[in-house]
Formats: C-alpha cells, sequence, structure tokens
C-alpha cells in the first residue's frame, strides 16, 4: 500500500486528538451539567413549598393547641407565650403574600381564594389576641374557632404544593436521565477513542498510521466514485434532456415546415402549371416553366427532408405487406423508362427465376430505394446501360436474404466522394450538380432505409467505367409454405368466406397477425391503425365485422364501435372487442358496452374462431366470448415465453408469416423502448405512457407477459415521474422477453432440420 | 392603618427575645442590643420572601465567632420555633453574612421574621443564591451554637 505522504498523517493524528478533546470535553460537560441537576434535586428540600406549606400547618397546630386550654380558662403548658406562638404562625403565613410564595400562591385561583378566606381569619383572631392572652377565654375560643377550619385550608395548600413538587421533580429526573444517557454515549466515545490511541500507541505508529491511512484511501475513494458517479448520471440526464429537447424542437420545426411551406407551394405549382398551359408569349412561358420546375424540386426537396427527420427521429416505422419483388422491380422499370429515355440509356431487369413468388416486406419503402438508386443511375449516365437485378443473396433466420442491385455504367463515383455519399445533402463534384434537380437526399435516405429494413447499402464503383449499388434485405417468403398446411379442424368452423372485415389495431404487428389470420378464415381483410381512420373507413365500405382493439390512442375502440354504429354504413356489422386486458370485469363491461364478441390478446385462431362462431354460423353453439385461461403447460423460461402459446400462433398464422411477424415486432418493439426511454429522459408523461402501452401491447402479441405486465404497470404509473428503477426493468425485461423469442424460433428450427435429417 | 396599629399593639415585642450564643462549652445570652454593640454592618440585598432589594443591618456573623475566638468549625443556628440549620464557619469567615436585627432601619417583629434573622448577600455573591443557600437564612434566631 502507498502513503499518500506524511502531511496526511499529520493531519489525521491531529484530527484524532482534536475529536478525543471534543469527546472528553463533552463528557465532563455532561458530567457537570448532571451534577448540576441533581444538587438541583438534592438541596432543594428546604426551600419549596412543601415545606412553607406543612410549616405553616405545624404553627397553626401548635396555636390551636395553646388556644383549646385557654378557651377552657386554663393556663396552656410550654415556654411559648401564645402571643409569640402566633406571631409565628403570622410570620408562616406573611410568606405568602411576599416573594416566590406569593407568586406561587397567584397562579394558583383556588388556592389563592382559600388562602385568602384564612388571612382574613387570622386578622379576625388577630385582633382578639390581647384579650385572649390576657385570660379571656371567649376571645381564645372565638378566636380558636376562627382558625381551625383552617387546617384544611393549610392542608390542601400543603397537597398542592406535594402535587406540584412531584411534577417538578419528573420532569428534572427526566432531564437527569438524558443527561445520563448523552454522559455515557460521549463517555463511550471517549472511551473507543482512548482505546484508538492506546493500540496506535502498542502497536507501533507505522500499523496505525496505515491503519488511518488504508481508511481514510477507503472513504475518500468512496466519496470520490460517489461524487463521480453523481455527476456523470447528473451530466447524462442533462444530455438527454438537451437532446431530446432539440430533437424535440427539430420535429416540432419540420411539422411546421411541411405544413407551412408545403401549401403556398401547392399553390405556386398549381397556379404556375395553369400558367404554362394558357400563356402563348413564348419567353413569358419559359419563365413560367422555369418557376414550375423550380417549385417542384422544392416540394421534392421538402418531402425528402421530412422524410430523413422522420428516419433519423425513429418514427419511420416498415409496414410489412405481401409482396411480389419480381413485380416491383419491374414496376420500377416502367416507371423510369422516362428518365432512361432522356439520357437515351437502355434500361433492363434481371430477376433470379428461383426467387420466392410472393414475400413479406414493406414494398413501398423498397420501392422508395429501388427508384432513388434507378433515378441516379439514368442521372449519372448517357447512352449506357442501367440493369436492375434480383437475386437470392443466401438465408438468414430462416428467411430469404434478397439482393437488389442496380447497376450502370455511366461516369461513376471517386473514392473520395463514395465515403461521403450517404450523408446527407452531400453531392458529388461540381459536375454532378450539373444535372437536374437532386436534392443530395435521396442517397442519404434510402441507406437509412435499408438499415431500418436490416441491410446496408454496398457501392461499388470505378471512375469513368460505371457504378453498382447493391443491398441485401431479409424477407420472409409468403404463401408458398402456407399452402401445403392442413387446417386445423377446430378452424373450419368459422368460415367467414366473402365477408369483409375491418380489423382496427394501434400496433402494425397485431395488425399483420389479425390479418392474417382473418384472411386465412377467408375473409376479405382492411386495416385501420386508429379508431379515427376506421370510423372513416367504415363511413365508405359495409363491414360485416369490425375487429377493434380496445385500447388505442385517440379514439378507443369502445368509442369507434359508437361512432360506426350512428353512422355511415357498418352501422349493422358485428362488432369483436380485441383487447390485452383479460379481467372477467373487463369483458362484461365491454359486452354491456354493445360489442357482440370478444377476443383477449395474445390472439389464437382458436379463440377467434370460439368467439365468434356463432356470430356467422347458426349451427355453432360456442360462447359468446373467448379468452384464454393462462397456458398451464407454459413450456421452457416462463418468465419470458410461452412455447405452447407460440407454437399455437405458428400453426394459426404460418411459419413465413410468423418469420416476418418476429422481424418486425424486434424492430417495433426496439423503436418502443427508444421512445419510452426518451419520454422518460424527458419527463413527458403523455408520451411515456403512450410508448409503455404500445410496448405492453407488442409484448403482450407475443404472451411475453412477464415484460407486458410490467410494460402495462409503467402505463398505468399514476402521476409523477416513474421509477428508473422500474422502467429499467420493464426495458430489460422486453429485450430478453425478445431475444428468448428468436431463439425459440430458431430452435425450432434446428429441431425441424434435425428430424429431416 | 388600625389594622396595623391593632396587630403592632397586639404582637410579642421583639426586644424581648435573646439570642444564646453557645462557644467552646460556654453560654452567652444576648438582647438585641448587646448584640449589636458589637458592631453593625449593611447591605441591601434581595431574598426569596420579601418583594424586592431591601437594606439589612445587623451584626456578621464572622463577628460573632470572632469575639467568641471560633475561627473553624459549624455553626448550628437555631430559631423559636425549632427549625436549626448549620453553617461551617469557614463560609462565615469568607462572606460577609449578617445576623440581621434591622430591615430598612427597622428592628424586626417576630412577624417579620426577627428579631434576629440570617442573612446572605446573595445580590454581592450570585453564588450564594442558590437554593443550597435558602435553607440556612435562619429567621426569629434563638440560639447560635459553635461546634
Amino acid at each position: 500500500m502507498r502513503l499518500r505522504g506524511p502531511g496526511l498523517l499529520t493531519a489525521a493524528r491531529y484530527l484524532v486528538l482534536a475529536c478525543l478533546a471534543v469527546l472528553l470535553a463533552s463528557t465532563a460537560n455532561a458530567y457537570l451539567a448532571l451534577n448540576d441537576v441533581q444538587k438541583r434535586i438534592t438541596y432543594r428540600i428546604p426551600e419549596n413549598t412543601i415545606w412553607a406549606a406543612s410549616q405553616s400547618e405545624v404553627e397553626l397546630a401548635r396555636t390551636l393547641a395553646k388556644l383549646a386550654p385557654r378557651a377552657a380558662g386554663l393556663e396552656p403548658a410550654g415556654t411559648l407565650p401564645l402571643d409569640v406562638q402566633f406571631d409565628l404562625l403570622m410570620s408562616r403565613v406573611s410568606l405568602y403574600q411576599s416573594g416566590v410564595l406569593a407568586k406561587a400562591l397567584r397562579e394558583d385561583a383556588v388556592l389563592s381564594e382559600a388562602f385568602n378566606s384564612f388571612a382574613a381569619d387570622l386578622e379576625a383572631a388577630d385582633r382578639l389576641l390581647p384579650a385572649a392572652r390576657a385570660g379571656d377565654a371567649s376571645a381564645a375560643a372565638r378566636m380558636r374557632d376562627l382558625l381551625a377550619p383552617h387546617r384544611a385550608t393549610l392542608r390542601k395548600l400543603t397537597m398542592a404544593s406535594l402535587k406540584n413538587d412531584r411534577a417538578e421533580r419528573q420532569e428534572l429526573a427526566k432531564n437527569h436521565e438524558l443527561l445520563q444517557q448523552q454522559l455515557s454515549r460521549f463517555g463511550t466515545a471517549a472511551a473507543i477513542l482512548l482505546t484508538l490511541m492506546l493500540a496506535y500507541l502498542v502497536h507501533g505508529e507505522r500499523r496505525a498510521r496505515l491503519l488511518l491511512v488504508s481508511a481514510n484511501q477507503a472513504r475518500e475513494k468512496l466519496e470520490e466514485a460517489g461524487e463521480r458517479s453523481e455527476r456523470q448520471a447528473e451530466q447524462m440526464r442533462l444530455l438527454a434532456r438537451k437532446a431530446t429537447t432539440a430533437s424535440q424542437a427539430k420535429s416540432d420545426f419540420l411539422a411546421m415546415m411541411s405544413h407551412d411551406i408545403r401549401t403556398p407551394l401547392n399553390a405556386i405549382i398549381g397556379l404556375s402549371d395553369v400558367m404554362e398551359k394558357e400563356e402563348t408569349d413564348p419567353a413569358k412561358r419559359r419563365h413560367v416553366s422555369t418557376v414550375l420546375k423550380a417549385s417542384e424540386g422544392l416540394l421534392a426537396l421538402i418531402n425528402d427532408i421530412l422524410d430523413l427527420s422522420r428516419l433519423e427521429a425513429g418514427k419511420l416505422t416498415l409496414d410489412p405487406v405481401a409482396f411480389s419483388p419480381a413485380e416491383l422491380v419491374r414496376e420500377v422499370m416502367e416507371v423510369t423508362a422516362v428518365l432512361a429515355a432522356r439520357n437515351r440509356n437502355r434500361m433492363s431487369v434481371s430477376i433470379n427465376p428461383d426467387m420466392p413468388e410472393t414475400m413479406i416486406g414493406d414494398r413501398e419503402r423498397i420501392r422508395q430505394v429501388l427508384m432513388n438508386l434507378v433515378g441516379n443511375a439514368n442521372k449519372f449516365t448517357r447512352n449506357g446501360d442501367v440493369v436492375i437485378v434480383l437475386d437470392c443473396a443466401g438465408h438468414r433466420n430462416g428467411n430469404s436474404l434478397v439482393r437488389f442491385a442496380v447497376s450502370d455504367n455511366g461516369e461513376g463515383i471517386s473514392e473520395m466522394l463514395r465515403t461521403r455519399l450517404f450523408q446527407p445533402f452531400e453531392q458529388g463534384e461540381n459536375s454532378r450538380n450539373a444535372h437536374e434537380g437532386s436534392s443530395g437526399l435521396g442517397l442519404a435516405i434510402s441507406d437509412r432505409l435499408v438499415r431500418l429494413m436490416g441491410g446496408r447499402i454496398v457501392v461499388d464503383s470505378t471512375p469513368g467505367e460505371g457504378s453498382v449499388f447493391t443491398f441485401d434485405i431479409e424477407l420472409a417468403a409468403a404463401g408458398t409454405t402456407d399452402t401445403g398446411e392442413t387446417a386445423n379442424p377446430e378452424q373450419t368452423r368459422l368460415d367467414l368466406q366473402g365477408k369483409r372485415v375491418l380489423v382496427v389495431d394501434d400496433t402494425a404487428a397485431s395488425l399483420l397477425v389479425a390479418q392474417t389470420m382473418f384472411a386465412r378464415f377467408g375473409a376479405q381483410v382492411d386495416t385501420a391503425g386508429s379508431g379515427e381512420e376506421a370510423v372513416e373507413m367504415a363511413r365508405m365500405t359495409a363491414y360485416d365485422l369490425v375487429v377493434l382493439d380496445v385500447q388505442m390512442p385517440g379514439m378507443d375502440g369502445p368509442s369507434a364501435m359508437k361512432a360506426m354504429k350512428r353512422e355511415g354504413a357498418s352501422g349493422s356489422a358485428m362488432f369483436a372487442a380485441l383487447t390485452a386486458q383479460s379481467f372477467p370485469r373487463d369483458r362484461e363491461r365491454l359486452l354491456r358496452a354493445g360489442f357482440d364478441a370478444y377476443v383477449s390478446k395474445p390472439v389464437r385462431m382458436h379463440d377467434i374462431a370460439s368467439a365468434l362462431a356463432h356470430l356467422f354460423d347458426a349451427d355453432a353453439q360456442a360462447p359468446a366470448e373467448a379468452g384464454h385461461a393462462p397456458h398451464a403447460a407454459a413450456v421452457g423460461d416462463e418468465d419470458a415465453l410461452d412455447a405452447a402459446f407460440l407454437q399455437t400462433m405458428r400453426e394459426d398464422v404460418g411459419e413465413t408469416t410468423m418469420r416476418a411477424l418476429v422481424n418486425q415486432i424486434e424492430t417495433e418493439i426496439e423503436a418502443s423502448l427508444c421512445q419510452l426511454e426518451e419520454a422518460s429522459a424527458r419527463g413527458d408523461d403523455v408520451a411515456f405512457r403512450k410508448a409503455a402501452h404500445k410496448l405492453a401491447g407488442l409484448l403482450g402479441q407475443f404472451a411475453i407477459r412477464k415484460a407486458a405486465g410490467l410494460a402495462r404497470a409503467l402505463e398505468s404509473e399514476t402521476g409523477g415521474d416513474p421509477e428508473p428503477e422500474a422502467v429499467e426493468r420493464a426495458m430489460a425485461a422486453a429485450r430478453t422477453g425478445v431475444r428468448a423469442l428468436r431463439a425459440h424460433l430458431e430452435g425450432q428450427n434446428v429441431n425441424q432440420d434435425d428430424m429431416a435429417a | 392603618m388600625i389594622i396595623a396599629f391593632v396587630g403592632a399593639a397586639a404582637q410579642a415585642w421583639a426586644t424581648d427575645m435573646t439570642l444564646t450564643v453557645t462557644a467552646g462549652g460556654k453560654q452567652s445570652v444576648y438582647s438585641v442590643e448587646d448584640l449589636e454593640s458589637l458592631g453593625t454592618q449593611g447591605f441591601e440585598t434581595t431574598t426569596s420572601w420579601t418583594d424586592g432589594p431591601q437594606f439589612f443591618e445587623g451584626v456578621l456573623l464572622s463577628d460573632i465567632a470572632r469575639a467568641h475566638g471560633i475561627e473553624t468549625g459549624v455553626v448550628a443556628v437555631a430559631a423559636i420555633n425549632g427549625y436549626e440549620a448549620d453553617i461551617d464557619v469557614a463560609e462565615i469567615l469568607a462572606y460577609p453574612v449578617l445576623l440581621a436585627t434591622r430591615m430598612n432601619g427597622e428592628r424586626m417583629a417576630i412577624r417579620d421574621k426577627g428579631p434576629f434573622w440570617v442573612v446572605y448577600p446573595r445580590d454581592d455573591f450570585p453564588e450564594l443564591a442558590d437554593e443550597q443557600h435558602n435553607f440556612k437564612w435562619v429567621w426569629q434566631v434563638s440560639s447560635l451554637e459553635f461546634r
């Protein structure tokens, strides 16, 4: 162990000595105080009210004893004459008429009155004294009669004094006890310090020095660490607050921009379009045409900025649907044909015939990326070839790794430029700027979109020879595997062939599950992401069944149902409530509110069938509601997953949808966790609840119950800041749950592969 | 005034009372005048039994002790009614403790704690102003016994 130097040691030694001195002084002081109290108790007896009162009693008794023989005409015994005795009594009584006793008496009205009557009688007796002394028996008798009743008065005085004295003593005793405690504490501390000092002397300076120094160092280190972590935590909080505030400000600004700039811009574009068509003067038409083009460019730029900011804020979520990649690639080629023609490029597509026809993914976002890449390729290529390639790059997590590539033999990109290519607002050399209207955001947006989908855009380019932009994303194949599955016999009970169903849920994953399930019952399914949207859709289309998530931000399920029943084409539809809360009372409440059926999340096809069969099949005897009892046979890690449920779900929705769902849920849960964290840091209660609600819904979807419960607890947290530990716990549980879900999926796969092999 | 007059007429004369001093096995009896002839001193002090400060005059207990050749021991002070208190001779030698015969220039009747009253100069010496000393303010003193 290293020593901190002699200065510290000396300081420590003085400190201990000073402590010892202070403690000893305190001990001595307490001891003196204690003695003082003791003294007060010991020496106060002769000068207290009891003494004075009892002495008055004594003198009265003695006076009466002298008056009795006089009243009987006899000479009293004893040495003191009657008048001296009476004077003694008078002097006793006068004690109550001045000084401290008079003060004490004045404080008690009852005693004071009694005493005054005694004093008055005493004066009357005093006037009879000369006669009584002279031997007048009747005067002595009258004196006796005046004074005798006051034995009781003085007795009362004594008793009152006694009582006061007792109270006073108790008070003193209490002080005494306190002082004693204090004394023993100080004494003990002093003894300990003395022992330490002795140890210091006995064990040698070095040993004690080491002990002292190491104790000091440990304490200092602890304090330092505590301070440091406190400072860091404070800094983190500050940074988080700053960051979220800044991000919020940016979002607000962009939202304002999107509205306040796009509105006038639409007017400019619309009117210049009209003017361009109507203008006959060629020069003026050229000007108007320029205005029109510039405005359109500006609008595109604003849209790009909004996209980018949404991406950066994590607000953009994927919306996976079943689609054909091959068809998408062909569509992109067709749409960009105009661009290609402008630069006289040849466009072609190359599609691997082994690609599954239908896959699940966010078609619109993939399209956006392809459009951007193909657009760029056409912009920077003249008299060349632009090829869109669709290929299978392998498998991952049981999904296909789909490769999209856009190649051209245009001017190419220099190495220096390539590194900055995906930065927002980065545009290549000046020569590239010469080409028409590019915000410089397209690639940045594409890059972020592809990342959101789990891939990366890779650029391979040789200046002067051309470029290839490639990205691989994981997509689940849809349709092909589903066809081979045998239908669950229970599911046949519900036939929704030819029925129009509207499924409403605020989480995309829930929507996808419900959509898939209802589609497999044969229904034509539409989806809505909010109560408001659903009401709007139900106004236009007559649905046979509307499935509503009960808890949604904004308009909740019951309100949306009421609105639909009040108006619109779906007024006579059946309504099913979808809820994550499975309390019996909740079910009753919802059925009373007008729902025809009740399905609790996480949803299984069997539950939907048994809940809805009676609505669409006259023969069915199924009950009006279906919730599940907790799965008694839940396998594996009870904390994280419900294996039995997951198995049922796989059977219900099919392997491919299941994979797509897990992919999506991972992304959405991560997004919710970010929102939760951000809202928590910002102290935004509303956003916090919203994020917690969404998280609970997502987790509940896959029966990740413990984590869902924790998230729901956060959601229902009322008032004030949620405990950071609770947030931490819920987030950790959510992440564990997702990992377990992924592991479960892979584990199942491995087993299946084993069996196949 | 009338009551005061009647009272004054009725009370026992303080001058009738004497002080017996016992020292070294010898008894001496003093009248108030005899005692005052030893030489009087005076000071003003408050007491626990009067309102406000009073001026007391009388003979220092130390003078009485010296008059009887006493320099150590204890003096037992007794009152007419039998009350007794012991005072260390060392204390009366250290402090000017009076055997007062007058309060505010007047002789004291038995009713006013006379004719002899031990008075401590408690205003001049605050260490004497406590209950420990109060019980030694013997009034209506009838005897001093040096032991």
